[in-house]
């Protein structure tokens, strides 16, 4: 799916360099702005239908909260870091940080909100921080512990990365990824946008 | 960002308070789709539109892994601090489970 994702944005690129018009181009704002509404209110219909998800956190106790608050934290201390190495400031490196690999989001509101180079650096640090996920959650369940697989995915812990983490951990820990993936994904539309804005 | 707060915030409340039966949640999944589909079209022509984003596209891959990179450290390691207090947790036995696997982010 990343793959055909990738492939999609590649494509498009392309378009927008030798094909469509400039004029077009500049309606390009409008059917974003409508993609992206349409994007946030089904976006919200699932995490506000997830009753079984929230019961079965209450279930595992409230301090399974404590994952996606580490995941979080550390992934924008992690991103700051980086950005730190590579000169970037502050609000763009905690916002690119802030997408927990969710790229479709992340990368879209940092474009609409601040500017598109930044946007295609939140894309591409998400897609490569999925790809990462895919390759690192096996090998942290088997060599390190069951519960530190579920850290790489960060927000694509409820879905993409969801099937991996299932195979190479247990139940409770598929639970806990699940929690986590909500969590992150209810916490990525809320961050970017308030962080880019710092 | 009101727009993104408002969007999010009717949708939670949309599905809280009626949540969608297994047709339309699907219905709502492709809408999900769909969106997030038109907005990574959006985006890439915009890209494809900027001679400087095009022209940094190398440089930009680079910066990305160590992004990404960094964060999934981050991640790691502050999972790691908290991990004793919730392996304790997951001895205990808990309710059936059941994923959303297969949905795309």
């Amino acid at each position: 799916m990343t793959g055909l994702v990738v492939g999609a944005v590649v494509l498009c690129i392309l378009l927008g360099k030798w094909v469509l018009p400039d004029f077009l181009v500049g309606q390009l704002d409008l059917f974003t702005n409508l993609a992206l509404g349409l994007m946030l209110v089904g976006v919200g219909i699932d995490l506000g239908s997830q009753r079984s998800t929230w019961c079965r956190l209450r279930a595992l106790g409230w301090r399974v909260l404590l994952v996606p608050l580490a995941v979080a934290l550390g992934s924008l201390v992690g991103a700051v870091g980086g950005g730190l190495i590579l000169g970037l400031p502050l609000n763009e490196s905690s916002a690119i940080g802030a997408g927990f690999g969710w790229y479709s989001l992340s990368g879209v509101l940092i474009a609409q909100i601040y500017s598109v180079q930044t946007g295609a650096l939140a894309f591409l640090t998400n897609v490569i921080r999925e790809l990462l996920a895919f390759m690192l959650i096996p090998v942290l369940a088997v060599k390190v512990s069951k519960l530190m697989a579920v850290a790489p995915g960060g927000a694509t812990a409820m879905n993409t990365t969801l099937p991996v983490i299932s195979r190479v951990t247990d139940a409770d820990t598929t639970v806990i990824a699940l929690v986590n993936g909500t969590s992150l994904s209810l916490l990525v539309p809320l961050l970017v946008p308030v962080l880019i804005g710092f | 960002m009101e727009f993104i707060f408002i969007c999010l915030a009717a949708g939670g409340l949309i599905g809280f308070l009626r949540p969608p039966s297994p047709g339309v949640a699907k219905l709502v999944n492709y809408a999900t789709m769909a969106g997030s589909f038109v907005l990574l079209v959006s985006m890439g022509a915009q890209l494809g539109a900027n001679e400087s984003v095009l022209a940094d596209l190398g440089r930009m891959g680079i910066q990305a892994f160590i992004l990404a990179a960094t964060s999934i450290l981050g991640s790691i390691l502050l999972v790691r601090l908290i991990s004793g207090k919730i392996e304790r947790r997951l001895s205990a036995p808990v309710g059936e489970d059941s994923h959303r696997a297969g949905e795309d982010n």
